[in-house]
Order: structure tokens, then C-alpha cells, then sequence
């Protein structure tokens, strides 16, 4: 399937101890169209979160959306095993617009924090960095993924490739002017 | 009642595994409404009746179920 191209940016000074944004979800518009139910978007805070396998909702989320269950699945947390009723929905995130769609999220219990749990479904979906160039941390996230890898042990190597070259070439200056001088001494010598 | 839907599916899933391995079961009211081979053949079949008054559930061992995993401290039910 080609995916268009959608990207998003999210930049903040310093050390960012999480990554939040804001997004907007509704009922899978696949489901809503199937089914005759109006698409209703609710906008809330979601946060990125690499230690979840899948996306989550919050309860008062569902509730708002009347998000009706698909099926129901186990779910490994800190309070230990339990199960949860599965949604399918839609997610919408600003900046420039990256809709992503037909996404199966479970249900966790409000902490007044945030609504939305990003799992590693939709963060796999693409390419995900936090970068932290000039004391600034930048976040991006790109769907479908770039054709070249981030990596940094080649970045290493190549800087390394380049610095022994250099060196190289400074110790070849070096020995070059070495005999140049010892050349210019015998010449004054036999003269 | 979709708990209990849930419940009669994980009763059943030996037992559904044994000429349906691999399909998706819909079941309504403690009972199994039908198979079909995909999610979306489930949900077109299932048109006329209103979302979440039925689940819809792939059919595999336990051990390949997807199962969630979250680190943070989310409090799921």
C-alpha cells in the first residue's frame, strides 16, 4: 500500500521528560461508514509511549466517543493481567496533518493525565527520532518510513574513516617536508 | 454482557481451534453467530446489528493471542 507522505514535528528547549501531543480521535471511519454512525472527533492529549506494545484509551475517552467494543483482550500492566475491551479508532495529530487509521486500541482507567496511550502499533508505522542538537529536543515522526536508516554507529564510523585519513595525511605532509629539508641540507653540503 | 461473550469464547477456543484455526468467530449473547475467514467479512456480516452488541474474535491458540503489554503505570480495569 502506498501511504502519502505525513510527517510531524514537535521541538522543545532542553531535556523533554516525555512526549505529548495533541490529537484528535473518533470511531474508525471504516466502522462509522460500514455502520451508519456519524464520525465525531474529540481533540485530547496523547502520549508517545515506546513501553506499550499497543495504543489505549482512556475510559472517559470511549465514554465521550461511545466507542462500542469489537472484542475484548488481555492486557499485562502494573496492576498485573486483566481484561480489556478492544475500539477501533481513528487518530489525527496536527502539525502538518497525520491521519492514521483503523487502529486497535484497549482501554485503560482515566489518570486525569492523558486520553490517549501511543503504543508501538502506530509508532512502527514509520520512522520515529528525538534528536537533541543545541540544547534543543527535537521529536519528528514520519509515516511511511524514509528509505535510509538513522545510524548512528555509521555516522561513527564514517567520522572515524575520515579522521584517520586526515591523519594520515598529516603524517605523509609531515614525512614529505622531513625530506624535502633532509634533501635541501645535502644539497648545501656538496656545494 | 461482552464480558460474558468474552468468557464463552475462552471456553469454547479449543474446541472452536479444531475446525477453525486461523478465522474469526462472532459471537452474540453467549453464542456463536458464525465464522469467516477475515475481520472485515465478520463486520459485514454482522451490518444489521448495532457495534458492541457483539465480539468479534480470531481464533488461535492462547499462546499466539495478541496480548498487550504496557510499562507504564496506565491501570487497565
Amino acid at each position: 500500500m502506498n501511504l502519502p507522505f505525513q510527517a510531524l514535528t514537535l521541538t522543545a528547549t532542553g531535556r523533554l521528560r516525555d512526549i505529548r501531543t495533541e490529537v484528535e480521535v473518533s470511531l474508525a471511519s471504516s466502522l462509522a461508514n460500514m455502520y451508519g454512525i456519524l464520525e465525531n472527533y474529540e481533540r485530547i492529549v496523547a502520549l508517545w509511549d515506546t513501553g506499550a506494545t499497543g495504543t489505549a484509551v482512556s475510559r472517559s475517552l470511549a465514554d465521550k466517543l461511545k466507542l462500542p467494543a469489537i472484542k475484548m483482550t488481555q492486557v499485562h500492566g502494573q496492576g498485573g493481567v486483566s481484561d480489556s475491551r478492544v475500539f477501533m479508532i481513528d487518530v489525527r495529530i496536527p502539525n502538518p496533518q497525520v491521519n492514521i487509521i483503523n487502529i486497535e486500541a484497549t482501554e485503560f482507567v482515566d489518570n486525569g493525565s492523558f486520553d490517549l496511550l501511543i503504543g508501538m502499533d502506530i509508532i512502527t508505522l514509520g520512522d520515529f527520532s528525538i534528536t537533541k542538537a543545541n540544547n534543543q529536543t527535537v521529536f519528528s515522526y514520519r509515516i511511511p518510513s524514509a528509505e535510509k536508516h538513522i545510524d548512528y554507529v555509521e555516522d561513527f564510523r564514517e567520522l572515524n574513516k575520515t579522521q584517520s585519513s586526515l591523519n594520515e595525511k598529516e603524517a605523509q605532509k609531515i614525512a614529505n617536508q622531513a625530506r624535502i629539508k633532509n634533501f635541501k641540507k645535502s644539497h648545501r653540503h656538496k656545494h | 454482557m461482552l464480558e460474558k461473550d468474552y468468557a464463552f469464547f475462552k471456553l469454547h477456543l479449543d474446541e472452536f481451534l479444531k475446525s477453525h484455526n486461523g478465522e474469526f468467530v462472532v459471537i452474540k449473547n453467549e453464542m456463536t453467530v458464525g465464522f469467516y475467514p477475515s475481520q472485515l467479512e465478520a463486520f459485514t456480516a454482522m451490518k444489521e446489528f448495532p457495534l458492541g452488541s457483539f465480539l468479534i474474535q480470531q481464533i488461535v491458540p492462547s499462546e499466539q493471542s495478541v496480548i498487550e503489554f504496557y510499562t507504564r503505570r496506565v491501570q487497565f480495569a
